[in-house]
């Protein structure tokens, strides 16, 4: 089972636990019976899926991989939980809370990167520290006091301004720059085609200048100049909307360790 | 560095909300989210993460080249590129590939496709039934209007309305994909002008035969995918071409252009991928029949009236929809006197009396004969199609009452009856009868007998109803039964047109080419002046004969130069994404 198979599994199976549906196994073969709340979601109460791409067909079982159906909305789902929970921090000398902020980062432009990233900060001094996941025990998750106001807002400034100055900078500029490369590429092509059109049609101006021209002839040219600077100006429109970039640190989670 | 830059920090779900109001989520949902992320960032990196999903869709039969030529386009060519395999190899089936590869990935949210008008509907049941793609089109009931859908196709002639155009150009598309592309290749055409300023990150050329005449073709096809390539038209000239014309390429930059060409076209052969795809033949069943006494009767009389009524000049198209009617059968011949008895083209009397003929008629000599075709081969499925909904319910009835299982389908159907009507085709019912609507969206290979039951006037819809069987995946040679009646207009074209210059077996996909300058209706248009404009039976002959002759010689033109231009672009070379290279036949 390649990484992604092993976590389309995780993923598929553990949702349908979580909305207490019935999972019946056999060889490979999954029966899950879908709780009445859910139906409008899967438009069933009934479903026959495999992991397994070589069950599917012979057992007429649908394959849950990238691409299908019932993978999409069950992703689509769990994307939009947005947790937020409770752990203990192992060891905790100061006994301060910290707060961890999970986001995921979407680098979209002609390429696409995206980065599942989390910040760590200290919610008595609002300080970037780092904190090993294997420090977090996860079984403790009691939490019974207040958070002062604003400092979740707080914590929050100090991460974004920590991923745009620190964390995902280079990224950030890498990533510009590879956009920039790819697009001054097709630019210079452009410059160079438009710079070679519009002198063909000047000189095809001049001859027909010097050899006494004038009227409809000279018009004609007149207008094939006004529709290359226009057919110019929207190619290079065109490109930077193709170039553009846009960078989204969305956040997904959140983790409160005590 | 980039002009366009926006960096957003968001918060859909709320979740500083939640940490303020201390509203908490257990350790399930918790992980459950953190793996969905991670999932999405694999399935983005990934070189083409959903082959096994589509390997699995029982509708699909996915083939190896298709699934390289997608991976090369998303990993090497970035998102474009001109699709150019060789007729029948699936590039619709590539293109869908790529696009919900770019869907799923989010690459791509807004995408537009533009086809044949013929085609809307292809594509759109293709692109749900195999992709589970829900892609709007103006004749959709839930059609808004073209800024409000995110995946939407749309016809080229529709597209190029000035209305409709405005409002695509207005938006910034994601991917933009172009079915029979080289149909965009004249520069000074609207569908040029229209893609040229169309904004948009990706872009698919579909073409069997991305040139046809000359190498500027091949240059204004390529400044549209990637702008800037060749330079200008001229000095691409220079450099690339070989004669004034265009017609011949440099033998000492050829090396060079087919490099640039490697990195933009993707083009397999059959001859690549006999290894493991059967290629079955059309066999043709032309079954012009003596009609009875009575039908001829009837045919004649009508006919007659039309000629008359052409001749004083009345309506050519509704004089057209009349003979069309007649052809069909007795029931949309009744239909046809209706309706032309409700125009003041028949008196009382006329019309009684014809009808009163009609009446005689209880089943049609080529039902009659088709009932026999059926029992003889009573095993297999037979897609029967006709121009007329009247026509479709009279062949319903009787071949229900001989005992066969029939499905209908029809372009009044929505999108979930036509799939529904698929289905049903496929796993219970031994015939579908088809009009000419319904038969473009769908494709039936589980199926190898196609009944042609009148004839549509233009080779270009025969050719969309064969398609739909004879296409890849079809394991058996395909029976095409196509009926008519002596002497009568679909008799002539079936002879003389489809005999004479073998339509059934010219290479799918050059016919468009033949008849590029005629558009659908006119083609039919066409041959109907012919036929009803001949005095006599020799002119009609003759008329029909020469309309046969030049196609003829069109066709072998064609065809030479098609074949050979390719040839000499593509020969010993390879574009294919299996890596193999292109044998010369």
């Amino acid at each position: 089972m390649s990484q992604i198979e092993k976590q389309v599994n995780s993923l598929v199976l553990g949702y349908f636990s979580k909305i207490d549906s019935n999972i019946i196994e056999k060889n490979g073969l999954f029966d899950i019976t879908i709780p009445e709340k859910y139906f409008k979601i899967f438009q069933t109460n009934k479903l026959k899926i495999v992991f397994d791409s070589k069950l599917s067909k012979p057992n007429d079982y649908e394959l849950v991989s990238p691409g299908s159906n019932i993978l999409f909305k069950i992703l689509n789902e769990c994307l939009d939980f947005g947790p937020v929970i409770t752990a203990k921090l192992n060891p905790n000398k100061k006994n301060s809370r910290k707060i961890r902020f999970y986001f995921y980062s979407i680098f979209e432009s002609i390429i696409s990167q995206t980065e599942l990233i989390h910040v760590d900060i200290d919610m008595n001094n609002k300080k970037i520290i780092t904190i090993n996941n294997s420090d977090i025990d996860f079984n403790e998750t009691s939490f019974d006091s207040q958070i002062q106001e604003g400092v979740i807002d707080d914590c929050y400034v100090e991460s974004i301004t920590h991923i745009e100055q620190n964390l995902m900078k280079t990224k950030i500029n890498d990533f510009k720059s590879q956009i920039f490369n790819m697009k001054q590429e097709e630019l210079e092509n452009i410059n160079s085609e438009y710079k070679k059109r519009n002198k063909e049609i000047q000189e095809k101006y001049v001859i027909l200048r010097s050899k006494g021209e004038s009227g409809k002839n000279l018009e004609k040219i007149i207008d094939e100049t006004e529709i290359i600077k226009n057919e110019e100006e929207n190619i290079r429109k065109n490109i930077d909307n193709k170039y553009a970039i846009v960078i989204d640190f969305a956040l997904v989670s959140s983790l409160i360790l005590t | 560095m980039s002009d366009i830059i926006d960096i957003k920090f968001t918060d859909r779900s709320k979740i500083k909300t939640k940490l303020r109001k201390l509203q908490f989520d257990n350790k399930d949902t918790f992980d459950l989210t953190l793996t969905a992320f991670q999932l999405l960032s694999k399935i983005k990196e990934s070189k083409l993460s959903i082959v096994s999903s589509i390997k699995s869709n029982k509708a699909i039969e996915l083939y190896d080249h298709q699934i390289f030529a997608a991976m090369k386009v998303k990993n090497e060519f970035g998102g474009s590129a001109i699709l150019a395999d060789e007729v029948g190899l699936g590039k619709t089936m590539e293109a869908g590939i790529i696009l919900k590869e770019f869907l799923i990935s989010g690459l791509a949210k807004s995408v537009l496709i533009l086809v044949p008008p013929s085609l809307v509907y292809q594509w759109q049941d293709e692109l749900q039934t195999k992709f589970n793609l829900s892609f709007a089109q103006k004749d959709d009931s839930d059609f808004i209007d073209p800024a409000s859908h995110e995946l939407l196709i749309f016809s080229h002639s529709s597209a190029t309305s000035p209305r409709k155009s405005k409002f695509l150009k207005k938006r910034n598309w994601d991917m933009v994909i172009v079915d029979e592309a080289h149909s965009m290749k004249n520069s000074s055409t609207l569908k040029h002008q229209l893609l040229k300023e169309l904004s948009r990150k990706f872009t698919l050329f579909l073409s069997a035969t991305p040139i046809q005449n000359n190498l500027s073709e091949l240059y204004n096809l390529v400044e549209l995918l990637k702008p800037g390539t060749f330079g200008t038209l001229s000095e691409f000239k220079t450099r690339y071409a070989d004669d004034p014309q265009m017609r011949r390429i440099n033998p000492f930059f050829k090396e060079e252009l087919q490099k640039k060409l490697s990195k933009i076209i993707i083009r397999t052969t059959r001859q690549q991928v006999k290894k493991y795809i059967k290629f079955t033949d059309r066999i043709a069943f032309t079954k012009i029949l003596k009609p009875t006494d009575d039908e001829r009767d009837l045919y004649d009389k009508i006919t007659n009236k039309v000629h008359k009524y052409y001749d004083s000049g009345y309506d050519i198209l509704y004089l057209m929809v009349i003979q069309r009617l007649i052809s069909s059968s007795t029931e949309s011949t009744k239909q046809a006197l209706f309706k032309m008895k409700k125009s003041g083209l028949f008196s009382n009397d006329d019309y009684d009396e014809l009808m009163e003929i009609a009446n005689r008629i209880k089943l049609d000599t080529k039902t009659s004969d088709l009932v026999d075709v059926i029992k003889d081969d009573k095993d297999s499925k037979f897609l029967i199609f006709t121009e007329f909904h009247v026509t479709q319910d009279y062949l319903a009835k009787v071949l229900n009452e001989n005992g066969f299982s029939v499905t209908l389908f029809n372009g009044k159907m929505n999108l979930i009856e036509r799939l529904a009507s698929v289905e049903q085709f496929r796993n219970e019912t031994q015939i579908m009868i088809s009009t000419s609507a319904g038969g473009e969206g769908q494709n039936f290979q589980f199926c190898h007998n196609v009944v042609n039951y009148d004839l549509p006037w233009n080779p270009m819809k025969v050719e969309q109803r064969v398609g739909r069987v004879h296409r890849i995946g079809q394991k058996n040679d395909v029976n095409i039964y196509n009926y008519a009646y002596e002497n009568t207009i679909d008799a002539y074209i079936l002879q003389l047109l489809y005999t004479k210059i073998k339509l059934f077996t010219m290479t799918i996909g050059h016919l468009d080419l033949l008849f590029e300058d005629v558009t659908d209706e006119k083609t039919g248009v066409h041959f109907f002046k012919e036929y009803i404009s001949a005095k006599n039976e020799q002119e009609l002959k003759n008329n029909f004969s020469t309309v046969g002759e030049n196609l003829k010689t069109r066709k072998k033109d064609l065809t030479n130069a098609v074949e050979e231009f390719n040839q000499e672009v593509f020969e010993n070379f390879s574009l294919s994404p299996t890596g193999e290279t292109n044998v010369s036949n």
